[in-house]
């Protein structure tokens, strides 16, 4: 279950967060390998994930695809061999949200039906920030559903100020009883 | 009624220029899984329990479970409008119910939502489903009586305004007609007793069967009824007593009377039972979760009789529970016993042999009501129960055919008189002075020398001869209430009595 799948991986985050202990610098430097030893593994991804092969195999094979000698290296084989690499992108995730907790970074993504031009970037990058009162990681995505408008999304909350919103509550107006 | 174009057209206009577009913040989580009218949710990490969630289908769910890194939500519409990846928005409040007088005379569901056809409930208010019941110093004790017009229940297990009066019994005794008879005698006793029916799981037939003897009866403008029947998901079934009380608890703070039917909280129970396993709570005794008393207490703990300061309504509580095979000793019944105040036991055997309604005395029990009764009644039914016990332990005697001493002989032909003077046909429930007079020939002996099978053809006619004769006695009976049946009255009632023996011919 996808629920269990994120205590899990939440776990092993921690554990390799704790390794950097208090250096900000290692922790981001460590959660970069991370991401480079997944990257350099993504063509074994199934061969390493298929239980029906030894462990022994497939750390291997896995040495082969990313022959560093680094803390990425490490925490891959432990993944490996106690069968948990399936969580690995999940542990990413959860290491990202560990990395921008300790940065202090609130990673904002802002949906729009087109390209945003950069002044209207801009614009919303400082309002964003007063908004939220913190240093934040801007991500765009394109949604042409939205019509025009923007929807900002960071962790639970919604900030939904596009056209199909607004249709939307026009509906419920005409609609409701 | 035609259909106007232009005023739709106008209205539609108005809504749309009054339109002010704003921009919306919600809180959002993902659902993860969705089964079994259960749903799993992503997010949402300052929910609160209970708190009602909107769903991106338009279902509502109640938040049930905060676990570790997702949510358990029990869904109150069809999970297959619910699919995974689907985002659910905060409400913030916990689930409330539309309350108000716009709801009488209407079938609802638990959200308030009319099932009877009738176009929509105008209601302008709203109640939580959950609160806390009213506390020690907002109380009074139960004192008035509140009559359900079945001389066995009225003059043996009373009961009271604000109590709580468990029916319990076996399918098919009789329980749903004790309470359908309650709320049809509030009619005629025109106190302005408002009735709240709660369908817990029951076929819609039977509601529909319900709703039409309601109707029949003219109990309907007083009534509402609450229905979640078998077919609905657990979390209706769950909410639907909750919420009757929660209308029934609007009328109560207004000073009014109300009485309301769970019918039946076994139901309930399995309901909550199933939600409970389903969420992955773990299960005790017959698989109910740890809570199951909780979820019964706190519910009866809110009927009761407010104090005048706080207008001095009340909510009296009719809960019903089905037994199997007699056995009140099962985990539901016995906590729902210990919960209420009394319970009207009713025996299948005795059901079968002809004894309506089938209380069984010996089980039955008020333990508030007492006060509560008229003083009128509570002198004729003073030694009733211990004839009627005292009889049921000759009755085993007797059967064996052995020969029995004249004052047993005298306890059992009284006894069996009083036994089917007690017998009462469905939907016609007797008004207080009535009863008095009939249960008072009973004690007096005047019915000793009829027939036994001739019993209630002499009720029948009695009151027929009193209503055409005498009617300014049942009004003296019934202006007696609060003093009592003192010297002059008896002499009165004992007076017509010996004129009407006579006049009683058994071969009519």
């Amino acid at each position: 279950m996808k629920a269990n799948m994120s205590v899990l991986a939440q776990r092993y985050a921690k554990a390799y967060d704790l390794v950097a202990k208090s250096d900000n610098a290692a922790a981001q430097k460590n959660y970069e390998l991370f991401k480079k030893a997944l990257s350099s593994l993504k063509p074994v991804e199934e061969y390493i994930n298929n239980p029906t092969i030894s462990p022994s195999v497939k750390l291997e094979v896995a040495s082969k695809a990313y022959d560093k000698a680094d803390s990425a290296a490490a925490f891959v084989k432990l993944l490996i061999s106690s069968g948990r690499y399936y969580l690995a992108g999940e542990i990413a995730k959860e290491l990202q949200n560990l990395l921008d907790a300790r940065l202090g970074i609130k990673r904002v993504t802002v949906f729009s039906a087109g390209e945003l031009d950069e002044s209207a970037k801009r614009g919303l990058s400082e309002s964003l920030s007063q908004y939220f009162n913190s240093a934040l990681a801007l991500d765009y995505k394109l949604d042409a559903s939205l019509l025009s408008g923007v929807v900002i999304r960071c962790g639970d909350l919604r900030i939904d100020a596009s056209a199909e919103g607004r249709l939307k509550q026009m509906t419920k107006i005409l609609t409701e009883r | 009624m035609g259909i106007r174009p232009d005023e739709i057209t106008s209205i539609i206009k108005e809504k749309i220029e009054n339109f002010v577009p704003q921009t919306q913040t919600d809180e959002v989580g993902t659902v993860i899984s969705v089964g079994d009218g259960i749903a799993r949710i992503y997010g949402l990490n300052k929910a609160v329990s209970g708190e009602l969630l909107d769903f991106q289908s338009g279902v509502k769910g109640l938040a049930m479970n905060l676990e570790y890194d997702n949510i358990g939500c029990v869904l109150m519409g069809p999970d297959t409008e619910v699919k995974e990846g689907d985002s659910v928005k905060r409400t913030g409040k916990v689930i409330s119910i539309p309350v108000g007088e716009a709801l009488l005379g209407r079938v609802v569901n638990p959200l308030g939502i009319p099932l009877d056809g009738k176009g929509p409930v105008n209601t302008t208010e709203t109640r939580p489903m959950e609160v806390v019941a009213p506390g020690v110093v907002e109380r009074q004790p139960v004192k008035e009586p509140l009559q359900t017009g079945l001389k066995a229940v009225d003059a043996m297990v009373p009961i009271g305004k604000g109590q709580r009066e468990l029916i319990i019994g076996d399918r098919q005794t009789g329980k749903t007609a004790i309470a359908i008879d309650t709320i049809i005698n509030q009619k005629q006793q025109n106190e302005g007793v408002i009735c709240i029916y709660v369908a817990i799981g029951q076929k819609q037939s039977t509601v529909a069967q319900v709703v039409q003897t309601l109707t029949d009866y003219g109990a309907m403008p007083y009534t509402i009824v609450v229905s979640a029947n078998a077919s609905d998901p657990a979390s209706l079934l769950y909410a639907a007593p909750y919420a009757g009380c929660a209308m029934g608890e609007y009328f109560m703070w207004k000073g009014k009377d109300v009485l309301i039917v769970y019918d039946d909280l076994s139901k309930h129970a399995q309901a909550y039972r199933e939600m409970s396993l389903l969420l992955r709570r773990p299960p005790g005794r017959e698989a109910y979760p740890g809570d199951v008393f909780y979820l019964h207490s706190r519910l009866l703990e809110r009927a009761c009789k407010l104090s005048k300061e706080n207008g001095g309504g009340s909510l009296t509580a009719l809960p019903i529970i089905e037994t199997q095979a007699n056995d009140i000793s099962a985990y539901i019944p016995t906590n729902v016993i210990s919960i209420t105040d009394g319970q009207i036991y009713l025996d299948a055997n005795l059901f079968r042999s002809g004894v309506k309604p089938a209380i069984d005395v010996g089980f039955s029990v008020s333990r508030v009501g007492g006060s509560a009764q008229k003083k009128t009644m509570r002198k004729v039914s003073g030694t009733l129960r211990i004839d009627l016990a005292q009889y049921q332990e000759l009755e085993s005697f007797a059967q064996f055919g052995s020969e029995l001493d004249k004052e047993s002989q005298f306890q059992l032909a009284r006894g069996q008189r009083m036994k089917e003077l007690l017998k009462q046909p469905q939907y016609s429930p007797m008004l207080v002075p009535e009863q008095v007079l009939t249960l008072f020939a009973g004690v007096r002996g005047y019915v000793d020398g009829v027939s036994v099978n001739k019993v209630l053809d002499y009720q029948n006619e009695l009151l027929a001869f009193v209503k055409s004769s005498h009617p300014e006695l049942l009004k003296d009976i019934a202006a007696a209430g609060g003093e009592g049946i003192g010297e002059d009255l008896e002499k009165k009632i004992i007076a017509v009595l010996e004129e009407f023996k006579p006049l009683f011919k058994e071969s009519k």
